[in-house]
């Protein structure tokens, strides 16, 4: 086995591809930077949707506010009505975070070192975990299916896609939702009072459901090269490769248009972390999505 | 407790090599030997940097044992020291060839991982935040190592530990992977101390899992390790083969942040679907190694679950965590080479400090060591936020 993240091509021939219905979600704090234009730097590219329904943060810590927003864009997008359903579903639910929770972890922390033990919330404080997305969005879906928190470089958001298609092939589950979110620091500006540090959250998600149409993509994973493979289902689609690897590799493989980290439709920044290649994947394959089916 | 034919997977999972750091010391001997004599390694410590903070209760790895920070420039979050110190064990306890590792995956479990590193360096009133991210917890010991393949944290709570083993397991059984050292690490926070304090949930002297006084549960510290290699792998080296990974489960309760569904649909579901995807059925089962926290809530709905899938056939049951306390993420990776151990040695430790069984609880876990043969263990974690996992380990043969 080659390295994860060396230069090597996509080995078509050790990959397991998948079709796929895919929707897509985005959803940050600044959320006027999503109706904007793709300015490059803070805004994503305008094809991605805006969150359809914010919702409350008084319980939720800032990645599993985002990530749930995301997610009602990207199951709505594919036809899923969150509302309706038979419940619990077997739905499973990975998600990719170094980040999540970490606020709350650093407020509940501050507070202990202030007030003591009282400093602690009983309320708040098991929302400071690193699986709190995953955690609240099987509570809020009631998806009792497979559920994984992976932290790592971006080739986790790769092993997340393999580990939700892989449950979706052995039909195991009706819908899989890959997550990738991050926590970030930024300064809050509030009327009367001064500047200060904050917390808000990146989330990316792709609903995926075994294909009902053919507008499916076909997903495909290689560890080895560390290489995620979207195609599209018309005659005659392109093809993308995003790199997930450690070195940051653009060769290309075959027909296939790569995509490196820093080039994607809305040029999103890109430090390594599978929040941002997500956001490339999501570009990509919103690209590659018929054009009734974005 | 004969041997069983076991379903066949794609690529078999075999253990060959086992690690621990635990609150007893270094090792795995270390381990075994104080859980088989029924003493508790839980007990009274202070967070020097936290005044406020009253002295807590808990599993604490003794001081010489904590390993040195493998790191030349600074030190080492607890929690990567003691990962890096039990993936070693386990390693050399699977006698590797050279060049083995630089293909191999590498799993580790956690619920806080060095966030709880914050605490170490923090002054009082401001907090430090830039210290090594989660992820660091694997890249570290992966380099520690010499493990070049694909290297994740699996954040599943307290069934982090199990999670990650299952993560493995099914990378070799893809064919993804020839061998993968799996795991879980957890160092103690003063923030999560408190934070069972608060939610009432802290036991005031011992936990006392399925006790009718049970009240709550002392956490703990360190690492637990396993080497996980494809059969076909260790039969051409010649490897002695602890014991036979045959099913697994990795599934959400999807019920509630912190409470257990009351009629254990999470736990129930589980460990059925351990137990039919290694083919077995309950009267195969020897040994099951409880999450049994010492929670009023946890322990009864645990206990009815475990009653209700194997029914008249109940197997031995035990909790480590009335001699060690709960490691959290770590936990079900120490439960997991518990269950290897068990099945490699013939025998299975007590839970000492159960002396009076809720019968509500409808599970007695056994009080004295038991010395017989096993041919199946099965290991429950379930974490907050409803993370279920269970894996089931068999005798090879």
């Amino acid at each position: 086995m080659t390295e994860p993240g060396s230069a090597a091509a996509l080995p078509s021939t050790s990959v397991a591809g998948v079709r796929v219905d895919v929707g897509v979600g985005v959803a940050r704090g600044d959320l006027g930077a999503a109706d904007g234009p793709a300015n490059g730097d803070t805004g994503f590219p305008r094809q991605l949707s805006p969150p359809t329904r914010p919702r409350s943060r008084r319980l939720w810590n800032e990645a599993a506010v985002r990530a749930g927003e995301a997610c009602d864009s990207a199951l709505e997008l594919m036809g899923e009505d969150v509302a309706q359903g038979a419940r619990p579903r077997p739905w499973a639910i990975v998600v990719v975070t170094s980040s999540a929770g970490e606020g709350e972890f650093l407020r509940q922390f501050d507070g202990l070192c202030d007030r003591g033990y009282r400093g602690v919330r009983p309320s708040t404080a098991p929302r400071s975990g690193l699986n709190s997305v995953a955690a609240e969005l099987s509570i809020e879906l009631e998806a009792v299916g497979p559920n994984l928190t992976l932290s790592g470089p971006p080739y986790a958001l790769g092993h997340a896609f393999s580990w939700a298609t892989r449950h979706l092939a052995s039909g195991e589950v009706d819908v899989a939702l890959v997550v990738a979110v991050e926590e970030e620091e930024e300064e809050v500006e509030r009327v009367g009072e001064p500047a200060r540090p904050d917390r808000d959250a990146t989330a990316v998600v792709f609903s995926l459901r075994n294909p009902s149409t053919v507008a499916g993509l076909g997903i495909a994973w290689d560890p080895r090269s560390c290489r995620l493979k979207i195609s599209g289902s018309l005659p005659g689609a392109r093809s993308v490769e995003v790199d997930l690897g450690r070195s940051g590799s653009n060769e290309t493989s075959g027909p296939s248009e790569a995509l490196g980290p820093n080039e994607a439709p809305g040029s999103i920044r890109a430090p390594a972390r599978a929040v941002d290649r997500a956001l490339t994947v999501a570009v990509a394959a919103q690209d590659l999505l018929p054009p009734g089916s974005r | 407790m004969a041997g069983l034919a076991v379903r066949r997977m794609p690529d078999r999972v075999v253990v060959t090599g086992l690690g621990a750091i635990s609150p007893y010391g270094a090792g795995i001997e270390a381990l075994w030997q104080g859980l088989m004599a029924g003493e508790s390694a839980v007990g009274g410590f202070t967070y020097p940097q936290l005044p406020p903070l009253p002295m807590a209760r808990g599993g604490a790895v003794p001081a010489a044992a904590v390993p040195s920070s493998s790191s030349s420039h600074e030190p080492e979050p607890r929690c990567t020291s003691f990962a890096v110190a039990a993936a070693r064990e386990a390693i050399e306890d699977a006698r590797l060839p050279a060049g083995t590792l630089g293909s191999a995956w590498l799993f580790v479990g956690t619920v806080m991982g060095p966030r709880a590193d914050y605490e170490e360096t923090a002054p009082p009133g401001h907090s430090v935040r830039a210290r090594p991210g989660v992820e660091s917890l694997a890249s570290t010991v992966a380099g520690q190592v010499g493990i070049d393949g694909i290297s994740l944290v699996v954040g599943n709570a307290c069934a982090g530990g199990n999670s990650a083993l299952v993560e493995g397991a099914e990378a070799i059984s893809r064919g993804e992977a020839d061998v993968c050292v799996t795991g879980g690490a957890e160092e103690l926070s003063a923030t999560v101390v408190t934070m069972f304090r608060r939610l009432r949930s802290e036991a005031s002297d011992q936990v006392r899992p399925f006790d009718t006084r049970r009240d709550g549960v002392l956490l703990g510290e360190g690492a637990g390790f396993l080497v996980l290699e494809a059969l076909d792998h260790a039969r051409r080296r010649g490897a002695t083969i602890l014991a036979e990974v045959v099913g697994w489960a990795n599934l959400a309760d999807a019920y509630h942040v912190t409470a257990p569904h009351p009629e254990g649909r999470g736990a129930r579901r589980s460990m059925s679907a351990a137990l039919e995807s290694a083919g077995l059925g309950p009267a195969d089962v020897d040994f099951l190694c409880a999450h049994g926290t010492g929670t009023p809530q946890n322990d009864a709905v645990e206990g009815q679950a475990i009653a209700g899938v194997f029914g008249r056939h109940v197997p031995v049951v035990t909790s480590v965590k009335g001699s060690i306390g709960h490691l959290q993420g770590a936990s079900s990776a120490m439960d997991a080479v518990v269950c290897v151990s068990a099945v490699r040695r013939g025998a299975i430790p007590p839970t000492p400090t159960t002396t009076d069984p809720d019968p509500a609880c409808r599970v007695v876990p056994v009080t004295q060591a038991v010395h017989e043969p096993v041919g199946v263990a099965m290991n429950n974690s379930f974490g907050f936020g409803g993370n279920v996992a269970c894996v089931a380990y068999a005798r090879h043969e």
